[in-house]
């Protein structure tokens, strides 16, 4: 499936712009902030969104099950009822021994029986999820589903989802708030900032840089970064923190700080994380 | 998507529903009450027409209100997006719909056809012509009974096409019901303010007006007329076709809306 050039606008503003991008098998993190087009980009892939320009190609017998903005279910209904109502409507219903399966999966079986309108948030959002499976979908689209969790639950969930994604080969493209939601579980990586996606990003590439982080005393920070930006590109300087990429020997730059009388007061060795990617690229309006 | 599995569950939903039996019996008891009486008193004299008339001063309401319900529980709960994932799935969707609503209209009239029948076996002429009513000739008692239950698909079939088209322009479950309560109750009376407007503005006769709505805009016949079981068959023809009409645009407009 993928998306070319598709742009959608509210009221003459484009809530996104010229999207293009392909959904693989796999898992797909969608980054940004609230009201950067996450939603849209969603809604345009399920056909729930049904004006907009440019082209998206399902191919053929394209399935889609998605859970967004929040779980639509009949909270005066029983979970149960919500389950056997959604299977027995979709065209490809699914048999007794796949939803067993899927409600084992994420744990509900003791729950069904209560009107969902009693459901925690969390509960809501796994039931959100059985659901969503039920057509046996190609492509599962879920925008926060973590909403409402705790964390254990959380990562159950999300290790359900690459579980779901390996052992029927969906295409998942998942959003979420918590940037190390998607970085436990994503293969690669969309940013979208004020209606424009980057390109893709593999999380392996991204997770591979590191970095060292030199801790001054404050009025000497700014003194020690002006000296190591002579030589150093990959260079920042946050607080009384002066980071620099970290390419195996890093004694030479402290020689250097230290011949003008500064010495840091810590330092530490750290691997790039999905924050200080986004961060990074928020901060540089890298995606365009 | 399978329309017979959504048109099934929305049946078993309107069984399933106390308010149904709440809306069954306020429609029920009124005629009952009225053949409790003939059989009481000596002197009251009733026929189809009146039984048809008690049973339609609630009922005519109620109809569109259960027949409104199959798809505003939808919209209250967001699970309408949940169908909209394909122009094929919408448009099962609103005709699964559509057929649900048809099938309350059915239930109201054969309740109907049942207190009439009722009615009949206690000894009621239900063609008796009776005062203060005019009704539409029946040939027998089963021409009666056919327009009874003809009556009430239509009503719920027409009323409830056009306030699901509506939904789909406003996506609020008490906007509809409102609408569909405020329309039903005072279209009655906003024609006869029109006819006299048209009276007071033209200085011609208000039938005039009232003839011509009553022709080609008979939505109060619609429920006036089924109530009392005295719609015409011109009047039905009217209404089938607005029903077609707004079948087209509801299928058109919901496989465009963005959700």
């Amino acid at each position: 499936m993928e998306l070319l050039n598709v742009s959608k606008k509210y009221g003459g503003n484009y809530v996104l712009e010229n999207a293009t991008f392909d959904l693989n098998p796999g898992v797909t993190g969608l980054i940004g902030r609230n009201g950067a087009g996450k939603t849209t980009v969603m809604k345009i892939i399920c056909e729930i969104i049904q004006k907009h320009e440019g082209r998206v190609n399902r191919g053929e017998n394209f399935t889609v099950g998605y859970l967004i903005e929040e779980p639509k279910l009949y909270r005066h209904k029983s979970g149960w009822y919500n389950i056997k109502y959604f299977s027995s409507v979709y065209k490809s219903a699914a048999d007794k021994a796949y939803i067993d399966y899927l409600v084992d999966a994420l744990d509900m079986r003791g729950y069904l029986k209560r009107k969902v309108g009693k459901y925690s948030m969390g509960m809501r959002q796994k039931l959100g999820l059985v659901i969503a499976m039920l057509n046996k979908p190609k492509y599962l689209i879920l925008d926060e589903p973590t909403n409402g969790m705790d964390p254990d639950g959380s990562i159950d969930v999300l290790k359900i989802i690459q579980e779901f994604s390996r052992k029927f080969d969906i295409s998942v493209l998942i959003s979420s708030h918590k940037l190390e939601d998607i970085e436990m579980i994503a293969d690669d990586i969309l940013f979208i900032e004020k209606g424009r996606l980057s390109e893709k990003v593999l999380i392996n590439e991204l997770k591979s840089g590191t970095y060292i982080e030199f801790i001054f005393d404050e009025d000497e920070a700014r003194q020690a970064f002006e000296i190591l930006s002579e030589s150093v590109q990959d260079l920042e300087l946050k607080g009384n923190v002066v980071r620099m990429s970290y390419n195996g020997d890093f004694s030479m730059y402290l020689e250097r700080i230290a011949k003008s009388g500064l010495f840091p007061v810590d330092m530490n060795k750290k691997t790039t994380s999905l924050k200080d990617y986004y961060f990074k690229m928020i901060d540089q309006g890298e995606v365009k | 998507m399978n329309i017979l599995k959504v048109v099934g569950y929305d049946i078993r939903d309107f069984f399933a529903s106390w308010l149904t039996y709440l809306f069954l019996f306020f429609s029920v008891a009124p005629a009952i009450g009225m053949i409790v009486s003939a059989q009481l008193i000596d002197d009251l004299s009733i026929n189809g027409y009146f039984l048809a008339y008690a049973f339609g001063s609630f009922a005519i309401i109620f109809v569109i209100v259960s027949a409104v319900r199959v798809f505003t529980k939808d919209i209250t709960e967001n699970t309408n997006m949940l169908f909209m994932n394909s122009k094929s799935n919408r448009t099962i969707y609103a005709i699964g719909k559509i057929i649900s609503m048809g099938f309350v209209g059915f239930i109201y009239g054969a309740i109907l056809v049942i207190v009439l029948l009722i009615g009949k076996a206690l000894g009621t002429d239900l063609l008796e012509p009776a005062p203060f009513i005019s009704p539409a000739e029946h040939e027998s008692v089963g021409h009666l009974l056919s327009e009874a239950l003809l009556g009430y698909v239509v009503v719920a079939l027409v009323f409830g096409t056009i306030y699901l088209f509506l939904s789909l322009f406003i996506r609020r479950s008490v906007f509809v019901f409102v609408i569909a309560v405020i329309v039903t109750l005072f279209y009655p009376i906003i024609e006869s303010l029109g006819s006299l407007a048209f009276s007071a503005l033209f200085e011609k006769d208000a039938n005039i007006f009232i003839d011509f709505l009553q022709k080609y805009f008979p939505f109060s016949a619609a429920t006036s007329g089924v109530s009392g079981i005295s719609i015409t068959n011109p009047q039905f023809l009217m209404m089938g076709i607005y029903f077609v009409v707004f079948l087209v645009l509801t299928i058109i407009k919901i496989r465009k809306t963005d959700y």
